[in-house]
């Protein structure tokens, strides 16, 4: 199987200026990008009187669009740039942007790579993780409230069909909702730790059934700022309080004492793996799953997305594609890949292709049985 | 999430069964009684508290509700397991494996066969009846010897709509370019019927059609078709997938008024009963009209007498009757869409599904739901509406509750007193003892039966608020006829198969209970000005020009995304709920007021949740907007 190293950008802007982003990538010439749509929650505060005295603050939720491309480590910045550049990523509320190291396996692996010669001083910061978490769907709302209050992140959401044990159940899965939301979110690598454990409070992902979450490496990113509609009424605007007294107490655990969540000081039993993201046409991932569950893989999570590829010859081509994140074991990760060429994953018909990235922190509820392990 | 447990099918125990579907069930239960609950709660409490009138028959009408409820939980789970992912599978895999004539020709043939077998439109039959052939002999036509001719002309209608609209959604073209020509056509021949006297008592047929043509089942199926084929779409990165459900509520009403113009000349002209019975039409007319049937026997005596007093041996074989007619009903409607979807899926499509189990068991559960929710549609909303719309008249002005008719044994015509009024005419009347208080009741011969010696009145229930024909009496008329479209909208079941799309679409950005809510008021406010129309007697056309003019200014101001959304919200909105309250609620107020027809309410109602959620649309679009600017540049 053929496989190279890349960099995925991804970037997540506000609908209205997804266009240009697109446009970005057909004056450059982009081979394959992908696009996804999702929403952003952001904090309203009510001005109607009478509504303030119950809730001093709702969530209004804005599309945005996720685009993904593949470039190579000498492109990164050129390309990081130029998106940056078209749609004015440093102004708050735009939309952020952020790449990561991954494998890609696909017998086109070199094709999916974005290559320009040009070169660019890189812009971003370093040393920032993503979080990339999935719950019930209905529950994104409530957290990703507090994920705001508190000044963690601004999330993105986007929707997804979970599948796992409900497929073993024949007819009745129909009794287990299956649908999920996908929350993900880019903090600080010092900040990491804690906001993975403030998200797995505020989602009660210790409990069975709630949820799955992992951290994964970010290796340059721009994130977005903006977490309320309105203005500040101060001189300094909420968000740089907050900021400015993380300095002063050097770090961010007096926070806690304002959320109301169970102080709990256990030890929270973390595992590691690969993810392996998979993408195939619409319609053959979830085959696919089914079939690789035989090597004991099962629980994953299915969401669509669009594949747009500049090759005119081939009209029929069809954009809507299906993509499924799961975690395997590290051992595990070659076998995966020969049963996926096995299965004909990669072949013509299903145009699959799959992105591998280590996962050095994952998490989610475990029975006292998988705990030993 | 992914240890290396074995993958085996997990043997599920009875209890086990049970713990698992007894909260599902629940779940969905409440689901649909929340959504059920605002609508049967405000008529029962309207009738007992602004009314004052006890409500007739309340065992088999809760007996209904139930069933509406039930109903309505199996034929939501149903769509979403069977129906949904069946459209938009074949939306989906359509584009690629079919070529454009075969497209055309499904799309054609789905159209015409969910129509004809959609529940919604035989309503419009029902109403048949309530026409008088002297007073408006087109429209006595159409709903009854020539119903059949307007069926298929709706049905033909909606083919051709799905037509454009997956042709439309396939080459990325705007709905407004098919929309805003689509109107002008439609309000042209508005405006030529409105000069022809035979043609301007169809306008409010044809304009309701439309609304009526796209029901429960088939919305649900055209709204997933589309996404599917959205999907499947290079060019569709303006448009949604919405908006296939749009034309298929205009088309129908272009159909009908080609089949009114065709029929036009052959037929005569309104006028009175006894020109039209002495020789007013010709053989062949009053062929086209009544089939070999004589019209003097139809129309001479139809006076009907009504038995209330059923005995329980009646009632329950009335019950029993009206099942299976639901259940043949329901049959007729699924077999021949699903086995049409199937057949095509497999046959010419070659595609499966991945879980053909949910498939059968979700078209199973629509065939169920469909015949418990139109029982209790029937039995229990209908009939509760319906009591409550013919009493609606009696806030501004009394009325004679004939389905309460009693009985007085031992009648002695001596306590019959006379008064008089002012101008000497004078009345019988007698007292009468209704438990502790007194009351005077008219007296007239005719209801005096000597030989048994009992006395039948009908009682009389008069306008609420002192003086006849107030105008608080009609503010509170037009008031609930606003809330009745509100609550009844919160619980049609193809609105919320829409929304759910909608949100899906969106990944939550327009929330399903903010569109439902939009979409309700506009209801609301679309049916008080129906009612309004029925009580100042505006023709159909001064509300549909201005509301419509307004509308297309306001679509081009939006963006792409809510047009399709706010315009397929006005063809949802009037389902197997709303249809037969605002139905009833409009014939009982045209009855009071002596109108001919009461169509035409359907169709205000189905305009103002486009306004609504246009004015929704454009709100966010403030937020959206305001969330991208640099707040501190503002303040510069």
């Amino acid at each position: 199987m053929n496989h190279c190293q890349a960099i995925r950008l991804t970037v997540v802007v506000h609908k209205d200026i997804a266009e240009d982003v697109q446009k970005v990538f057909t004056d450059l010439g982009v081979p394959y990008f992908s696009h996804e749509l999702g929403r952003y929650p952001i904090l309203k505060r009510n001005h109607i009187f009478l509504l303030n005295l119950y809730s001093s603050a709702q969530l209004y939720n804005l599309p945005v669009v996720i685009f993904q491309v593949l470039t190579d480590k000498k492109t990164e910045d050129f390309l990081f740039n130029k998106i940056i550049e078209s749609a004015d990523l440093t102004i708050p509320g735009h939309g952020s942007i952020y790449t990561e190291e991954i494998s890609v396996f696909s017998p086109m692996a070199e094709n999916l790579v974005y290559r320009n010669p040009i070169k660019t001083k890189p812009m971003g910061f370093t040393g920032l993780t993503g979080i990339f978490c999935i719950i019930q769907r209905g529950a994104a709302d409530t957290m990703s409230h507090y994920i705001l209050e508190n000044g963690v992140a601004v999330p993105t959401i986007t929707y997804g069909v979970g599948r796992g044990l409900r497929d073993r159940l024949g007819l009745l899965r129909i009794t287990i909702p299956k649908e999920k939301e996908i929350v993900k979110l880019i903090v600080h690598s010092s900040d990491a730790e804690h906001a993975l454990d403030f998200i797995i409070e505020a989602g009660k992902l210790d409990l069975p059934g709630k949820g799955f979450i992992f951290e994964y490496p970010i290796k340059r990113g721009l994130i977005n700022t903006k977490i309320s509609l309105d203005g500040p009424k101060q001189a300094a605007s909420m968000e740089q309080v907050i900021s400015a007294l993380d300095h002063l107490y050097g770090n961010i655990d007096w926070r806690r004492q304002f959320t109301n969540f169970r102080k709990g000081a256990r030890k929270r039993n973390y595992f590691e793996g690969v993810n392996i993201h998979l993408n195939a046409k619409e319609g053959s991932v979830e085959k696919i799953l089914m079939k690789l569950s035989k090597l004991g893989i099962s629980g994953a999570t299915i969401s669509q997305d669009r594949l747009i590829k500049f090759d005119e010859e081939n009209s029929l081509f069809n954009p809507a594609r299906d993509s499924a994140n799961l975690l395997i074991p590290k051992k595990m990760l070659n076998e995966v890949i020969s049963e996926l060429e096995t299965l004909s994953f990669f072949a013509e018909e299903t145009e699959g292709i799959a992105y591998t990235m280590e996962i050095p922190r994952a998490f989610s509820y475990q029975s006292k049985g998988n705990q030993k392990k | 999430m992914a240890r290396n447990e074995k993958e085996e099918s997990i043997h599920i125990g009875f209890k086990e069964t049970l713990a698992l579907i007894l909260p599902y069930f629940r779940k969905k239960l409440w689901e649909q009684t929340k959504s059920v609950v605002w609508v049967v709660s405000y008529l029962i409490l309207f009738q007992l508290i602004v009314l004052r009138i006890p409500i007739k028959e309340a065992g088999i009408i809760s007996l209904g509700i139930f069933a509406v409820i039930l109903g309505l939980t199996f034929f939501m789970e149903g769509l979403y397991l069977g129906i949904m992912p069946l459209g938009e599978t074949i939306g989906l895999r359509l584009p690629q494996k079919a070529n454009l004539l075969t497209i055309m020709v499904f799309c054609l043939f789905v159209g015409i066969v969910a129509t004809l077998a959609e529940p919604a439109i035989s309503v419009l039959k029902q109403s048949g009846s309530a026409v008088n052939p002297w007073d408006a002999p087109l429209l006595f036509h159409l709903l009854n010897e020539g119903a059949d001719v307007l069926f298929l002309s709706i049905a033909i209608g909606v083919g051709f709509s799905i037509v454009f609209g997956i042709i439309r959604i396939i080459y990325g073209i705007s709905l407004s370019k098919f929309l805003v020509p689509s109107l002008i056509v439609l309000i042209l021949i508005t405006i030529y019927s409105f000069n022809n006297d035979n043609l301007r008592l169809i306008s409010g047929l044809a304009w309701d059609s439309g609304v009526v043509a796209t029901g429960s089942l088939t919305v649900p199926l055209i709204v997933a078709l589309g996404l599917g084929v959205s999907k499947a779409s290079r060019t569709s990165d303006t448009t949604t997938g919405f908006g296939v459900v749009t034309l298929a509520s205009l088309f129908p009403i272009l159909s009908v008024f080609v089949v009114g113009l065709y029929f036009a000349p052959k037929l005569p002209q309104p006028m009175s009963k006894e020109k039209f019975f002495g020789n007013g039409i010709t053989v062949e007319q009053s062929k086209l009209m009544f089939g070999e049937k004589n019209p003097e026997t139809l129309f001479g005596i139809s006076e009907k007498e009504q038995n209330s007093q059923l005995s329980i041996h009646n009632k329950l074989v009335k019950i029993i009757e009206g099942i299976l007619e639901s259940f043949s009903g329901s049959l007729q409607a699924i077999i021949p869409l699903a086995g049409c979807l199937i057949l095509f899926l497999y046959i010419i499509l070659r595609e499966s599904l991945p879980f053909t189990d949910e498939l059968y068991l979700g078209i199973l559960f629509v065939f169920l739901g469909l015949a418990i929710f139109n029982f209790g549609i029937f039995f229990g909303l209908s009939k509760l509406g319906s009591q409550v719309g013919n009493k609606l008249p009696s806030s501004f002005r009394s009325i004679e509750l004939t389905d309460s008719t009693r009985e007085i044994r031992n009648f002695n015509p001596k306590i019959v007193f006379t008064a008089t009024d002012e101008q000497g005419k004078t009345e019988d009347f007698f007292y009468l003892k209704d438990k502790k208080s007194f009351s005077q009741i008219p007296f007239r011969d005719k209801n005096y039966d000597s030989q048994s010696e009992i006395y039948s009145y009908v009682p009389i229930h008069g306008p609420l608020f002192g003086k006849e024909d107030n105008l608080l009496g009609y503010f509170v008329a037009l008031l609930f006829a606003f809330l009745l479209g509100y609550s009844a909208t919160l619980a049609e079941p193809a609105l919320s198969a829409l929304a759910n799309s909608v949100e899906e679409v969106t990944v939550g950005t327009v929330k399903k209970m903010v569109l439902i809510q939009a979409v309700g008021i506009g209801v609301g406010l679309g049916t008080l000005l129906g009612i309004l129309k029925i009580f100042v007697g505006i023709p159909l056309l001064y509300i549909l020009l201005p509301s419509y003019i307004f509308l297309v200014f306001l679509t081009l101001l939006s963006k792409p995304e809510f047009i399709d959304i706010a315009w397929d919200s006005a063809g949802v909105t009037t389902g197997p709920i709303t249809v037969p309250l605002i139905i009833v609620l409009g014939l009982g107020i045209g009855n009071q007021l002596n109108i001919v027809d009461g169509f035409g309410i359907l169709s205000s109602a189905a305009i103002f949740p486009v306004l609504t959620v246009l004015i929704m649309g454009l709100w966010m679009e403030r937020s959206r907007r305001q969330s991208l600017s640099n707040i501190e540049a503002e303040e510069k």
